[in-house]
């Protein structure tokens, strides 16, 4: 009762899985550095071990496969070499990738170019990325919802949001 | 270096700002009545300074102590100003976040820092590595200080001091003792116990994150004793009794309980304690000298208003304590807790 | 248990106090348009209308910020539902059911559904509250360390019931959320993981995090698609079928009584608010229903549970508040300020002293349960219309409107920058098959489970048995626990063998 196909290492998972191992080990090595006391560690120490070893388990199951005793299982592994990232929609990894590329961007900008302007800099940029080809609608899109939140967090919000002009423009109307 | 576009224009972003907070929709929708006095637009006659809204900032969130005192002050303060007066709550890491938020803002007078400078600034400078320190404000006032209250469960196994220190030192390791981590209190027992000469596991320290867990613990009879700020403990007076307090003399409010020295009379033992919160209104150390016209009309309006029967009496429904200590005995104040506190340092790391 | 007397003087407040009654409709809707927006919380909304509460009378401006949180115990389900990205975490668990039926075109009736308990939870347990405040304030003051933390191992051991495809994978979610939980200043006052930044001392914040782990896996992936519901001829929006998931609704009451008894007495603990209570009904309802695989596929029992369960939390919360004068989170530590903003000291005495004042704030929310149903409709007729806007649209906006409220909140970059971490740490998630519901229950119950777990080693002075031998309402939460985790498996084990031993014959 074996595998109908051979099993192929999902890379991409094993890398995920070694960068979730590496968080925990690192996190669990700056706790036990800061205070290795029980009262730190009760609770982290334990859960940071089991975490470890079922990554450690995960790994060794896509580098190896699975037994072919455990027949389910043997199924749910067939199905994951065949389908490998069939989750997402339509979108392309590349799109995917610009999307968020383009969301992490847009927040660390917002101190430097203000929120108004990285508002509309990212609304606009992303209609374009996810295919809105209308330059009108764009611009007046990125605008609108430019204007309206920058309204909002100048009249609604009790910390100052980082502006580039929208302040001033508010306060000489 | 880039220049953030935030201290650029933070001067003018805090006027505008300021500006906007008078004149929100919300405000505007509802402001009937400007019952309440000097929250009003900008008097006609404001010819200097202040000339737009002044914010206090409280570093620690809504509806503790320190909120209700800036929310208290507030109304006042507008009205010696004539300008709106804004409660900004800015809570985190032990008050450090809202008094580093604090320190980035212009210091140019128009906002001001609820905060408490002992103890939550000794464990913002020497545990969580603030950057700031004691010099780099002007503490205008320490206006309520509380003090460490024991207290006891109604219908727990103890009611009194005495039967606690009994058992303490009868069954050590036995009696559970609930603090706020972060606090005076975590000090005072250190210390009370040190001052036994019993070692730190004879009580079963449970630590809370805030008073008010605590004291619902209290409540429930969770624990045999805590010590906890005695003012803010009032309200629970149903539920609670006041077996003792820190201080040098009984508190009415707290039936008169005996203070912890008094107790510890017969055993010829003197503890040092220090206060639970100092809640301070402070402004920047450079405020005197870069603009010391506007350093001396914030200063004399916020005395007046401490020294107002009035405003006394309206502090006193709210069990806020409104002491005058002005600037030179408030750090000097806080500088003797700092040395208790230095005293004990190793209290900081123990289990 | 009624105080006829406090009831009478109550009716007669709320009979003459108008400016009560006109602010309950503009609250409920603020409440239900800014739930809506996800990343802005009833705490948000609260704190921001909280200096305008001053100009009110205090019952006026209590009744305002319950109709606010009324109104966003039931907002926070329309994004949960249409987009799968909940307003808050109180809707997480109904995105779980709530999505899946919008992809199916079935979004009319979710919405109705979501509505329909959420009404029905928020007036039960507000009635539960009018006969029995003191007893729930008495019972929250019986809960020590102990206690709460097996309430708190209860609702982890939902992990174990939201699993992926991989049991394994999705326990690595889990544990790892608690571990992220636990980042900041421990409750011995450790500093971990934090990298020397004083932001992250009070942890990692849960709310633009679970932003980022639900938005990214959904917006990020819709990023191929042009409409939320793929099929057009199902993209409307139907009043009818809305109404009919109303009605739907009322053909489960144990759903809605379970989750309504779940919010009125749990919601009412410190720590424990709309997201736990969220998650543990719906937990609940699964692991009790004969076909538990069907929930996370679009099982209706699946929305009904959670906004039953997020919508009473409030009156639990609403019972501590005014009882006890004890915050249970940061939307009852806004009305906390109102309160002493009207020169009243919350506590024990409150309740002796303004009953009439309690007992009206209660019969408001019946009427508030009412307003909710005819505004809910509205609003839902208008906001459903979500799903015709191209979803080229909708990312941006979803986007940025979510971090302005993560802004907004925080009041510096950490929220927004958490989300977008998080974004990224969610899609990879999802990507590989690692549950990201089962992260987030570790996140919002793993800093609790250590801090009970600590001071109930620190109250017990190290483990002592005689500590846990005179704690009976622990024991019984305990084998509350056992059965419910162990009690289908034993029944199912029993039948096998019941059925072999019967072939053997």
């Amino acid at each position: 009762m074996s595998r109908e196909r051979e099993h192929v290492p999902d890379w991409e998972h094993l890398l995920f899985a070694a960068l979730l191992l590496a968080f925990i080990v690192w996190y669990l090595w700056t706790a036990a550095a800061a205070s290795l006391t029980f009262s730190n560690l009760i609770l982290i120490a334990p859960v940071g071990a089991v975490a470890a070893g079922l990554l450690l388990y995960i790994a060794s199951v896509e580098i190896f496969g699975r037994m072919p005793a455990t027949s389910a299982s043997a199924v749910q592994a067939d199905s994951t070499a065949s389908t490998p990232h069939g989750r997402f929609r339509s979108g392309s990894l590349a799109t995917i990738a610009a999307l968020m590329g383009l969301f992490g961007a847009f927040v660390v900008t917002i101190p430097y170019i203000g929120f108004d302007v990285a508002t509309f800099l990212f609304v606009g940029a992303t209609l374009w990325l996810l295919g809105e080809r209308d330059i009108v609608v764009l611009l007046s899109l990125a605008l609108g919802i430019a204007v309206a939140l920058s309204l909002a967090a100048l009249t609604l919000l009790t910390f100052p949001m980082p502006m580039a002009v929208a302040r001033a423009v508010w306060s000489s109307l | 270096m880039t220049r953030r576009i935030t201290s650029k224009l933070n001067s003018t972003a805090e006027r505008e700002v300021g500006r906007l907070v008078a004149r929100r929709p919300f405000l505007r929708m509802l402001a009937g009545a400007a019952a309440m006095g000097g929250l009003s637009a900008r008097t006609a006659a404001a010819a200097s300074w202040p000339d737009h809204p002044i914010t206090i900032v409280v570093s620690t969130n809504a509806g503790g102590g320190y909120d209700t005192m800036a929310r208290n002050l507030a109304p006042a303060l507008s009205k010696e100003l004539g300008v709106p007066v804004n409660v900004l709550d800015k809570p985190g890491g032990a008050m450090l976040l809202g008094t580093k938020y604090f320190l980035s803002l212009p210091h140019d007078g128009n906002t001001l820092l609820v905060t408490g400078p002992s103890p939550y600034w000794y464990f913002d400078i020497n545990k969580f590595h603030a950057g700031y320190d004691l010099k780099d404000f002007n503490i205008l006032n320490v206006q309520w200080t509380d003090k460490t209250g024991v207290f006891v469960p109604k219908g727990g196994r103890f009611q009194s001091f005495r039967a606690i220190l009994d058992a303490i030192k009868a069954q050590p390791g036995t009696v559970s003792c609930g603090v706020v981590r972060d606090s005076g209190e975590f000090f005072n027992s250190g210390i009370l116990l040190k001052s036994l000469k019993l070692p730190l596991t004879a009580i079963r320290l449970v630590t809370y994150e805030a008073s008010a867990p605590l004291r619902t613990a209290l409540a429930g009879n969770q624990l045999d004793f805590g010590m906890v700020s005695a003012e803010a403990s009032l309200s629970m007076l149903s539920l609670i009794k006041p077996v003792a307090v820190f201080s040098d003399t009984p508190m009415e409010v707290l039936q008169n309980a005996p203070t912890v020295n008094n107790v510890l009379k017969p055993d010829g033992i003197t503890v040092d304690f220090v206060p639970s919160s100092m809640r301070a209104l402070v402004t920047y150390a450079d405020l005197k000298a870069k603009y010391p016209d506007r350093f001396a009309k914030l200063h004399d309006a916020y005395k007046k208003i401490i020294h107002d029967p009035e405003f006394i009496a309206k502090a006193k429904k709210q069990a806020i304590e409104t002491d005058w200590l002005g600037e030179k005995l408030s750090l000097e104040k806080i500088k003797a807790a700092y040395a208790i506190f230095d005293k004990y340092k190793a209290l900081l790391s123990a289990q | 248990m009624i105080d006829w007397q406090a009831l009478q003087s109550s009716l007669h407040l709320l009979g003459s106090s108008y400016s009560a009654w006109l602010l309950t409709i503009p609250g409920i809707a603020l409440g239900m348009l800014g739930g809506a927006i996800p990343g802005v919380s009833s705490a948000l909304i609260l704190a921001i209308v909280l200096p305008a509460t001053l100009w009110m009378s205090l019952l006026s401006s209590l009744i305002f910020m319950t109709a606010i949180y009324t109104g966003a115990a039931f907002g926070v389900a329309i994004p949960a539902i249409l987009m799968g990205v909940p307003g808050s975490p109180a809707a997480v668990a109904t995105s779980f059911d709530g999505y899946p039926m919008t992809q199916r075109g079935e979004h009319n009736l979710a919405l109705g559904l979501a509505l329909a308990a959420s009404t029905l939870g928020h007036m039960g347990a507000y009635v539960i509250l009018f006969f029995g405040i003191g007893v729930i304030s008495h019972a929250v003051l019986k809960l020590g360390p102990l206690e709460m933390l097996l309430l708190m191992l209860w609702g982890l051991t939902l992990i174990a019931a939201l699993r992926g495809r991989y049991v394994t994978r999705s326990l690595v979610s889990g544990l790892i959320g608690i571990l992220i939980a636990t980042i900041g200043l421990s409750p011995r006052d450790v500093i971990r993981g934090t990298f020397d930044l004083p932001e992250l001392l009070d942890g990692v914040p849960v709310v633009p995090a679970m932003i980022g782990l639900f938005a990214a896996s959904e917006l990020f992936n819709l990023a191929g698609a042009s409409y939320l519901v793929s099929q057009s001829d199902l993209r409307t929006v139907r009043i009818r079928e809305i109404a009919r998931g109303m009605v739907d609704a009322l053909r489960h009451p144990i759903v809605i009584l379970r989750g309504l008894v779940i919010g009125a007495t749990i919601g009412g603990l410190p720590g424990v608010g709309a997201a736990v209570c969220n998650l543990v009904s719906y937990a609940e309802t699964r692991r009790g229903d004969k076909h538990p695989e069907s929930f996370g596929k679009g099982n209706p029992k699946g929305v009904i549970a959670a906004e039953s369960g997020n919508a009473s939390s409030e009156a639990g919360s609403m019972a501590t508040l005014l009882a006890l004068g004890i915050p249970g989170g940061a939307s009852s530590a806004v009305m906390l300020a109102a309160l002493s903003l009207h020169d009243v000291t919350s506590g024990p005495q409150f309740l002796d002293t303004s009953k009439d004042v309690v007992y009206a704030i209660i019969l408001n929310n019946f009427v508030q349960g009412a307003i909710m149903l005819a505004l809910g409709l509205g609003l839902i007729g208008l906001m459903a219309n979500i799903i015709r806007i191209p979803v080229r649209i909708l990312i941006p906006v979803i986007l940025v409107l979510a971090t302005f409220g993560s802004y907004g909140l925080s009041g510096n970059m950490a929220g927004p920058l958490t989300m977008v971490v998080f974004g990224l740490l969610g899609w990879l998630m999802q990507r590989h098959d690692y549950s990201v519901p089962a992260c987030v229950v570790g996140l919002i119950l793993g800093g609790k489970v250590e801090a009970n777990l600590l001071q109930t080693y620190q109250i017990s002075g190290g483990w002592q048995l005689s500590y846990f031998a005179g704690r009976p309402i622990a024991m019984v939460l305990l084998l509350l626990l056992l059965f419910s985790l162990f009690s289908r498996p034993i029944m199912q084990w029993w039948r096998r063998r019941r059925s072999a031993s019967a072939m053997a014959l």
